[in-house]
């Protein structure tokens, strides 16, 4: 699976599991992540969860911290760090 | 008096000076007589040189050390037992602190002048007693030094007395015949030291168990020996329930102590071992023995803070820390800045604790410093832990703080789970679980499962 694949299954799962629900069709780079039924908290857990999965953390890895707001910032973030990836 | 004293005693025994009790408590192993023999010779030629000094033990068997502060007490100024897990290094530290003028054993890097000790096997010691006064009798009120199992940094060390470890001990001679005590603790520390004087002081047997083997083999020890009494941390029962042969053992006196003990490890204690009396003990190397509780539940009643228990007073302070009172205490720290004993004689326990009006009791949380900041809030891991304990599939858990960069810290669960069971199934379950009774920046944010948690060197999780 690609970084994006990854990502966007992590992502309507951590959505699901905080009770909320994401129209497939939503999902787009545009999408805010604040506003696609995450919040901060769901949010540091999906980053958790990703860092489980591909086997790092970009914010921890990043020298300038940079704090996404959309889904497309978010994916970026991470293909960016790609070379860190595991598995 | 001195006529009545049997040869076959004064070669077959050693005494445990308790200096003002009336009745002398002797060390009597079953096999092999030829070591007892060592060390009363030992006794007699070294302890001269060793009067009224401070010595320091290096790590040995349990049983080794048994023997060791049988022939110390009431004759050493001060007894420095050091733990194993700790480096070379941090030995000669704590010696340093003590101040000792002697070791016993083998220390690297060491001036301070060694002594030798016979070593043992691993028997099994019977208890003896007599009126008659041991072989050299008790010269002073010996400190037994024990060194804190802290996790970070150098141990603390804490000198108590003979008295003052012996204080809650049970010592009916008649009742304690029918206990036979295993040892699962290391000697040195608190917790194996309150076992080691329980089984001597109360005229029970006590098997010894070694660090270096395997849990599954020392309980078959215990089983061999013919254990009827046990001591362990919640964690180590836990592991124990967990093992086929513990089946075997049968059990009338279980004590937990060092840890939390909820009420789904009191619980299951109680299924497996119906003729056990479980009490779950609160102590530590710092505050002694502060009480216990028979009850077969979790936390105490509240009554214990209002009126005190036994020689005990409790308060719970305004963030809801723990306090102990003992009359009479003690204990002080050694090569310390700080005092132990707080202002009239309080020590503070650093754990927290939670009042639960409906059942008029105190359940414990955890360490005052041991909480998870998950974006401000703070988190108990024994209270997740209880959660995920109690799910059908959960053999053991660990709850523990993991970075991360927007809440700057999560909740992670480190699970075993039952050897048959789907573990995404069991993932829905523990989530599941967890939404219904904690707060979400208590839910676990990831789930790991793994073969198995090992414990500390005190038997206690890690997290």
């Amino acid at each position: 699976m690609t970084i994006r694949e990854i990502i966007t299954n992590d992502l309507c799962r951590s959505i699901s599991e905080a009770g909320g629900t994401l129209d497939k069709n939503a999902i787009s780079d545009d999408l805010v992540l604040l506003e696609s039924g995450l919040d901060s908290m769901g949010f540091a857990i999906l980053v958790a969860q990703l860092e489980d999965a591909l086997g790092y953390d970009p914010f921890v890895l990043m020298e300038e911290p940079v704090y996404p707001q959309t889904l497309g910032e978010f994916v970026a973030i991470y293909e960016k760090f790609g070379d860190h990836r595991e598995g | 008096m001195k006529d009545e004293i049997t040869p076959q005693r004064l070669e077959g025994s050693l005494p445990l000076a308790a200096n003002n009790n009336a009745r002398w408590i002797y060390l009597e192993e079953c096999i092999p007589v030829r070591s007892v023999q060592h060390a009363v010779a030992w006794q007699k030629t070294q302890i001269g040189a060793l009067r009224g000094r401070k010595v320091a033990l290096c790590p040995s068997s349990n049983f080794n050390v048994a023997w060791q502060l049988c022939c110390l007490d009431g004759q050493v100024e001060a007894i420095l037992i050091l733990p194993f897990e700790q480096s070379a290094s941090v030995h000669l530290e704590l010696c340093q602190k003590a101040e000792c003028d002697f070791v016993l054993g083998s220390l690297e890097g060491s001036e301070i002048p060694e002594v030798e000790f016979p070593t043992y096997g691993n028997v099994m010691c019977r208890h003896a007693e007599s009126d008659t006064p041991p072989v050299v009798s008790s010269a002073c009120d010996t400190h037994w030094i024990i060194p804190t199992s802290g996790t970070s940094g150098t141990p603390k060390l804490v000198a108590h007395t003979l008295d003052g470890l012996v204080g809650s001990t049970k010592r009916d001679i008649e009742k304690g015949r029918e206990f036979v005590w295993g040892l699962l603790y290391d000697i040195g520390r608190f917790a194996g030291l309150q076992v080691f004087l329980q089984a001597l002081l109360g005229g029970s047997s006590l098997v010894f168990t070694e660090r270096e083997d395997p849990i599954a083999e020392r309980i078959d020890a215990l089983i061999n020996g013919g254990c009827n009494a046990l001591s362990a941390t919640p964690s180590l029962w836990r592991k124990i329930l967990m093992l086929p042969n513990s089946e075997k053992l049968d059990l009338r006196w279980i004590t937990l102590g060092g840890e939390i003990a909820n009420q789904h490890v009191l619980s299951s204690l109680s299924k497996r071992f119906s003729a056990g009396r479980i009490t779950h003990v609160y102590a530590s190397t710092e505050a002694g023995v502060g009480f216990s509780v028979r009850d077969g539940l979790a936390g105490f009643p509240v009554p214990y803070v209002q009126d005190g228990v036994g020689s005990c007073e409790l308060r719970v302070d305004e963030v809801g820390k723990l306090w102990l009172r003992k009359r009479s205490a003690t204990q002080h720290y050694v090569g310390e800045s700080i005092d132990l004993l707080h202002s009239d004689g309080w020590v503070d326990s650093g754990d927290m604790v939670e009042l639960s009006v409906d059942s008029n009791r105190y359940y414990f949380l955890g360490r005052e410093n041991g909480t998870i900041n998950v974006g401000g809030s703070k988190v108990h891991p024994a209270v997740v832990e209880q959660v995920i304990q109690e799910v059908l599939g959960v053999k053991f858990v660990a709850v523990r703080g993991r970075k991360n960069p927007i809440m700057g810290s999560l909740v992670e669960a480190v699970v075993v789970p039952d050897s048959e069971v789907d573990e995404s199934l069991l993932r829905s379950e523990i989530q599941r679980a967890c939404r219904e009774k904690l707060e979400r920046f208590q839910q676990p944010a990831t789930i790991l499962f793994v073969a198995d948690i090992e414990l500390s060197a005190v038997g206690k999780l890690q997290r």
